[in-house]
């Protein structure tokens, strides 16, 4: 009644399990990938599509409204609305794109590493962590840009101190839960350096965390980048930035009410997109 | 694949030596001391096997004997020499585990391939086309068909990630293989697959194995010896013969007669009662007498020593060691 | 002897990307009072589903898609709403994790008592004084202290005890067990056996009792379903399917465990692996991995039927049966 087996055991490869494909399939993040496409097409291409330089004034022509020579308008100093829209897309981009990569970074890294290693490197850090996240955002942000001067080399100051805490307080967290695992148990056991063991398996099973929280985070600077310029703390005129723009446009509300809402407008749909990125990203990065 | 399990099998010197061990934790309950001074030791070629139930410490012996756990107090010796509390990189090769759990023991991130090659050329093993013929080997060894190589883990059920935990293992040649309940989380036909596996690879390799398990069954088929542990300590020590159809220690009688039966044979059973205490509020004396049938006032206050027992060549931490109680009904 | 639970046609379907798949496919069984049927199977075999079934806690992307069961042999209503009143007080099950069985957050003696207080509609007094009786049932040593403790200060064993406790507080006549002892200790699981042999006895309940482990099967239940991909592939007395096997799938079972009193043979694996329940065989779904196959076993779904030779109470799904009966 009993049978000699054969141990081995055929493997059948499960296709549809790669990244493009999970990402091809989410709606979310295809629509948020097409709707940040655009606008970063445009803002790359603002050069080359803007009828006219942003600062070009035209003070025969202010408060124009939509004509064959100006699409948008023209604002209180006679400056073409479309260009400038285009332009602000290119700084405003930029700039919060720009913003989140110092606290990224290094949030993801001391993150990592606090959590990894625990003990007091942990504790001095989670100290830290909780004092900076004690100060509501806006008002340590708008704090260090007083202290080190407004204009965008201010904001990237005020982004790089307050914002790394949050990836460090999510990467860690993510990161205490990876390291008991047995699979970084048996990367100690292989005597694997710890470098080694941080770089290859437990950072590429905790940054999903970060990046994910960056998709959203990106809107949150991009926001407070637009509402800097907003309160004249940010990019500095004559440079095209939404914030500016709603803020110069609101004496007008009543007269000439696309000067504010268009770049608010512009704003809210780069909110959207990157907010579908991130929740699309968030359901294809999770290993199946 | 039907050879008489009782047959001996050759064994040689001490391969590692395990003495005086304790492992301490500090727990808000207070100090937990999960491995309480054991000593074994494993020959060359043997399998022995670690019994017991949750929180008798065999775990964390596996882990700290693996290296992932420095001990305490007293050493750990391999082919003689001992072991630095922080293992080196060739420490790390001689000793070798394959974890209990096949859903955490795998980088879900990395391809079988990637896992394999980075240990080959940490431990300057093999590289490039070395590397992959290696690989190929190792698939083989474990029976697995090369293209098992590209997958990630997610692609692999839960025998087929055992294997690829068994191969990891032996990629780096260790002297010893350290297993952890290696069939719990698997269906019984798998199990069979698994354990026939580690046969295999035992007579055809040489290897020495350290075998965690609560299957007794399982223990019966693959180990030539046997450990019994209650409470961080060892107290039964014998050969798969003696610890099956003679045991000294109440305990081990007690496990021998809990565990169900497929063909029962009849006959009394031993049933204790309560249940294994917390190892932050362990009892006096021996540490079984609260629930030991057996137990006398002599047991709360003496602690007794692990030592061999009359007619037997099989040690047992019990003053009634030489008593023989047990009926052994297996055919 | 007295029905007190009969399942007949059971058909669970399961949501998968792909479409609908068959989990349980029209199986039907019996359980008598004071009688344990054993429900045994590996991953895939739908033995965990046809409980949720019955007991009606599918989970969302499962559906009874056909299946009548029949309490003391009256027809439970197919509406979900209400099969959970029809079944309050008749018909209790537990599960496999005893301590996300509880709620952490209040005493075990409350949680025992809110059964009889909503159930039964005694007061408050009266119900936590039969919470305390049914600790002292339930084999838990000092009851009335023992009421007031939560759940996390008790031991594996003590919770699975209470959650036994909690089931039989409305008296039901049919306890369902879903792998009650795999995550107990060998010697807390002997424990617990023995306590549902004692209540199966006193109380006359009947059990079902679902595991992957044959032996546990052996030593509380007087009959056996054996199941596989949905499907029972064997059933009768357990001792006499354990000893004469008479499905493939069966002896498979029983050569690939090494029972503790006779190891002298190895364990000898099943060919193949478990089919995945997108991709169950046509036929009889065990035919591809079955050392009795023959070119008929692919086109037909061989019926539960007695065997020559057999006892009547003895069935297998098995077109060469009568093969192993002889050897």
């Amino acid at each position: 009644m009993s049978l000699t087996v054969d141990l081995t055991e055929p493997f059948v490869p499960t296709s549809g399990s790669g990244f493009w494909r999970r990402a091809l399939k989410s709606r979310s993040l295809v629509a948020g990938t097409i709707i940040i496409g655009l606008i970063a097409l445009a803002a790359v291409l603002a050069p080359v599509i803007s009828p006219y330089p942003p600062d070009q004034q035209d003070l025969f022509h202010v408060l124009g409204g939509f004509s064959s020579r100006h699409l948008l308008g023209t604002d209180e100093l006679g400056r073409d609305e479309l260009s400038r829209l285009t332009y602000a897309a290119r700084t405003d981009l930029k700039v919060g794109f720009l913003a989140i990569v110092f606290p990224f970074l290094f949030g993801t890294f001391i993150g990592t590493v606090a959590g990894y290693y625990g003990g007091i490197l942990d504790t001095i850090t989670m100290r830290i962590v909780e004092v900076v996240m004690a100060f509501p955002f806006y008002v340590l942000v708008i704090g260090l840009v007083f202290i080190v001067g407004t204009g965008v080399r201010g904001i990237y100051i005020a982004f790089a101190v307050a914002d790394w805490v949050v990836y460090a307080r999510a990467v860690r967290s993510t990161t205490l839960v990876v390291r008991e695992l047995d699979y970084i148990a048996a990367a100690r056991a292989g005597g694997l350096s710890d470098l080694r063991i941080l770089g290859r398996h437990v950072l590429p099973n905790t940054i999903t965390q970060g990046i994910v929280y960056a998709m959203s985070d990106i809107v949150l600077v991009i926001v407070a980048v637009v509402t800097l310029g907003y309160l004249g703390l940010g990019v500095q005129p004559p440079t095209a930035d939404w914030g500016a723009m709603i803020s110069s446009g609101q004496d007008f509300l009543t007269t000439k009410w696309t000067l504010s809402t268009f770049p608010g407008i512009a704003v809210a749909v780069t909110a959207l997109g990157l907010s579908l990125i991130g929740d699309g990203l968030s359901d294809v990065l999770r290993p199946s | 694949m039907n050879a008489e399990p009782h047959a001996a099998r050759p064994v040689g010197p001490d391969v590692l030596e395990i003495e005086n061990v304790t492992v301490t934790f500090h727990t808000h309950g207070g100090r937990l001391v999960a491995v309480d001074s054991v000593s074994l030791s494993l020959s060359e070629g043997e399998t022995l096997g670690l019994v017991g139930e949750s929180g008798c410490g065999k775990t964390t012996l596996a882990r700290c004997v693996t290296g992932l756990i420095p001990p305490d107090r007293g050493l750990i010796r391999l082919d003689g020499t001992e072991l630095s509390r922080r293992r080196t990189k060739r420490d790390h090769r001689a000793v070798q585990m394959v974890f209990q759990d096949p859903y955490s023991s795998l980088n879900p991130r990395l391809t079988v391939r990637s896992v394999l090659t980075e240990l080959l050329s940490v431990h300057g093993l093999a590289r490039g086309r070395d590397a992959e013929s290696r690989c190929r080997e190792l698939m083989a060894l474990v029976g697995l068909r090369p293209n098992a190589l590209d997958g990630h883990p997610v692609a692999f059920s839960g025998g087929q990630r055992q294997r690829l935990a068994i191969a990891r293992a032996l990629a780096v040649e260790p002297r010893v293989l350290i297993v952890d309940e290696p069939t719990s989380s698997l269906d019984v036909s798998v199990q069979a697959t698994i354990l026939a596996l580690f046969d295999d690879l035992r007579s055809r390799l040489g290897i020495s194995i350290l075998m965690i398990s609560h299957n007794l069954a399982a223990v019966r088929f693959l180990c030539d010896r046997i450990a019994v542990m209650y409470l961080g300590q060892v107290v039964e020590l014998g050969s798969r013969t003696e610890v099956f159809t003679d045991p000294r220690h109440p305990y081990t009688e007690a496990l021998l007669a809990a565990a169900p039966r497929i063909r029962p044979a009849g006959g009394e059973t031993v049933r204790l009662r309560g249940e294994p205490p917390s190892p932050t509020d362990r009892p006096s004396g021996c540490a079984f007498h609260p629930r030991c049938p057996r137990a006398e006032e002599v047991c709360a206050v003496d602690p007794p020593a692990l030592a061999p027992a009359r007619g037997t060549a099989a040690l047992a931490a019990c003053h009634f060691r030489d008593e023989q109680r047990y009926v052994d009904r297996s055919r | 002897m007295e029905t007190a639970l009969a399942v007949e046609d059971l058909t669970v379907t399961v949501a998968r990307p792909s479409g609908r798949f068959r989990a349980v496919d029209g199986i039907s069984f019996e359980v008598a009072k004071g009688r344990a049927l054993g429900l045994v199977g590996e991953s895939g075999s739908g033995k965990s589903l046809t409980l949720r079934a019955i007991m009606s806690l599918l989970p969302a992307a499962a559906r009874m898609d056909a299946g009548v069961v029949r309490l003391k042999g009256t027809e439970l209503p197919h509406a979900v709403r209400d099969v959970r009143k029809a079944l309050r007080g008749r018909m209790a099950m537990i599960f496999q994790d005893p301590l996300s069985a509880l709620d952490p957050l209040q005493p075990v003696g409350a949680q025992i008592a809110e059964v009889p207080r909503r159930v039964l509609g005694l007061s408050k007094r009266r119900s936590w004084e039969r919470a305390i009786e049914l600790l002292r049932l339930v084999g838990i040593p000092d009851p009335a202290r023992r009421a007031r403790a939560y759940p996390h200060q008790l031991s594996g064993g003590m919770r699975q005890r209470v959650v036994i406790a909690i089931a039989l507080a409305a008296e039901p006549s049919v306890l369902l067990c879903d792998e009650p002892t795999t995550a107990l200790d060998v010697t807390v699981q002997a424990q617990v056996l023995e306590l549902l042999e004692d209540l199966r006895a006193r109380l006359e309940l009947a059990i079902v009792f679902v595991s992957h482990d044959l032996a546990v099967v052996r030593q509380l239940c007087e009959d056996v379903c054996v199941m596989y991909t949905g499907r029972i592939v064997e059933t009768g007395p357990t001792p006499e399917v354990l000893a004469h096997p008479l499905h493939p799938y069966t002896l498979g079972l029983l050569d690939a465990i090494v029972d503790l009193d006779h190891p002298v043979a190895a364990p000898e694996p099943i060919p193949g692996a478990l089919p995945d329940l997108e991709q169950i065989p046509g036929g009889c779904s065990f035919h591809p991995r079955c050392f009795l196959a023959t070119e008929e076993c692919a086109t037909a779904v061989p019926p539960l039927a007695e065997i020559v030779n057999a006892p009547p109470s003895h069935r297998s799904a098995c077109i060469h049966s009568d093969r192993l009966r002889a050897g």
